[in-house]
């Protein structure tokens, strides 16, 4: 009993001594509460303590992006003999310059193939794209 | 006939197998020491936390004299904080070793280091014992140490080992 009681107070002893570890200063960022770390100067301060100067203003937030226009595509020959499949309508291209303005139109659709002709005005027709 | 060879070498092999045993012990005890750091005001030491730790070591019947150790501990005081080591182990009589390895806590904050340390075993029967280990850790990575300090470790651990 005594054996034991005397392993209680070598081990219990540290908890409550003054030379437990921490007190007021620190060595590591556990040391201090969730929200605070170990500075250099050994004390527990806030992670994100405010400048002193208040701290830089932050940025403008009116993003630019260029806008990039994109041509359309031609529409595919036809083949000979049957109507030629007439060039798809092309999308005008989105574009914006640095200002927000408006994109240039893209290029019309190709023409429809040569045996369009022949074939007669069955075949799709071809719309140019240009806006 | 080539059952017969199948069925010898399946004995062999169960037989080879079963020449080599992992012997196991167990651990349980309490640590503390000393912890030294320098957070940029010079070197300072206090008592390290106390900690409670528990593990396994690892070795061959054939090869008793080198183990594998790993030990999970927990620091019960301030933040509790959770880590581990890992641990080769020479040991030079049936209850004196010496061990070199890596230690890392993981949780509130990280942090990463080695050492070493010796263990003694004063047995209580056949299985039973308690160990007394002192060591000597330094631990230069993490999240914990305050810039670029090194935070360093002499503990002394005691506890019980046992045969598993």
């Amino acid at each position: 009993m005594r054996r034991w009681a005397i392993l209680i107070l070598t081990f219990a002893m540290p908890l409550t001594s003054p030379m437990a570890c921490g007190g007021d200063g620190c060595l590591r960022n556990s040391d201090c509460t969730a929200d605070k770390q170990c500075s250099s100067a050994g004390q527990c301060v806030l992670r994100d303590a405010p400048a002193a100067n208040g701290g830089e203003g932050g940025e403008d937030s009116t993003p630019t992006t260029g806008g990039s226009a994109s041509s359309g595509s031609g529409g595919t020959a036809g083949v000979s003999g049957k109507g030629g499949n007439a060039g798809t309508t092309t999308q005008a291209g989105t574009s914006s310059d640095e200002h927000g303005g408006a994109g240039a139109g893209g290029e019309g659709g190709a023409i429809g193939g040569e045996g369009g002709a022949a074939a007669g005005a069955a075949s799709d027709i071809s719309l140019g794209g240009a806006l | 006939m080539v059952a017969a060879a199948a069925a010898f070498g399946l004995v062999g092999l169960a037989r080879e197998a079963h020449a080599e045993e992992l012997l196991m012990d167990g651990n349980f005890g309490l640590g503390t020491g000393l912890e030294g750091g320098d957070p940029g005001t010079g070197m300072q030491w206090r008592r390290a936390r106390l900690r409670v730790l528990g593990g396994v070591d690892w070795r061959s019947d054939e090869d008793k004299a080198d183990a594998f150790g790993l030990r999970a501990f927990v620091e019960v005081e301030k933040r509790a904080s959770v880590g581990a080591e890992v641990r080769y182990e020479r040991w030079m009589a049936r209850d004196f070793g010496v061990w070199a390895g890596l230690t890392g806590t993981i949780a509130p904050e990280t942090l990463f280091g080695g050492g070493f340390g010796c263990t003694a075993i004063i047995p209580f029967g056949k299985k039973v014992g308690l160990f007394i280990e002192p060591s000597f850790q330094a631990m230069p990575l993490g999240s914990d140490t305050p810039g670029d300090s090194v935070l360093i470790w002499a503990l002394l651990n005691a506890g019980v080992r046992f045969g598993l």
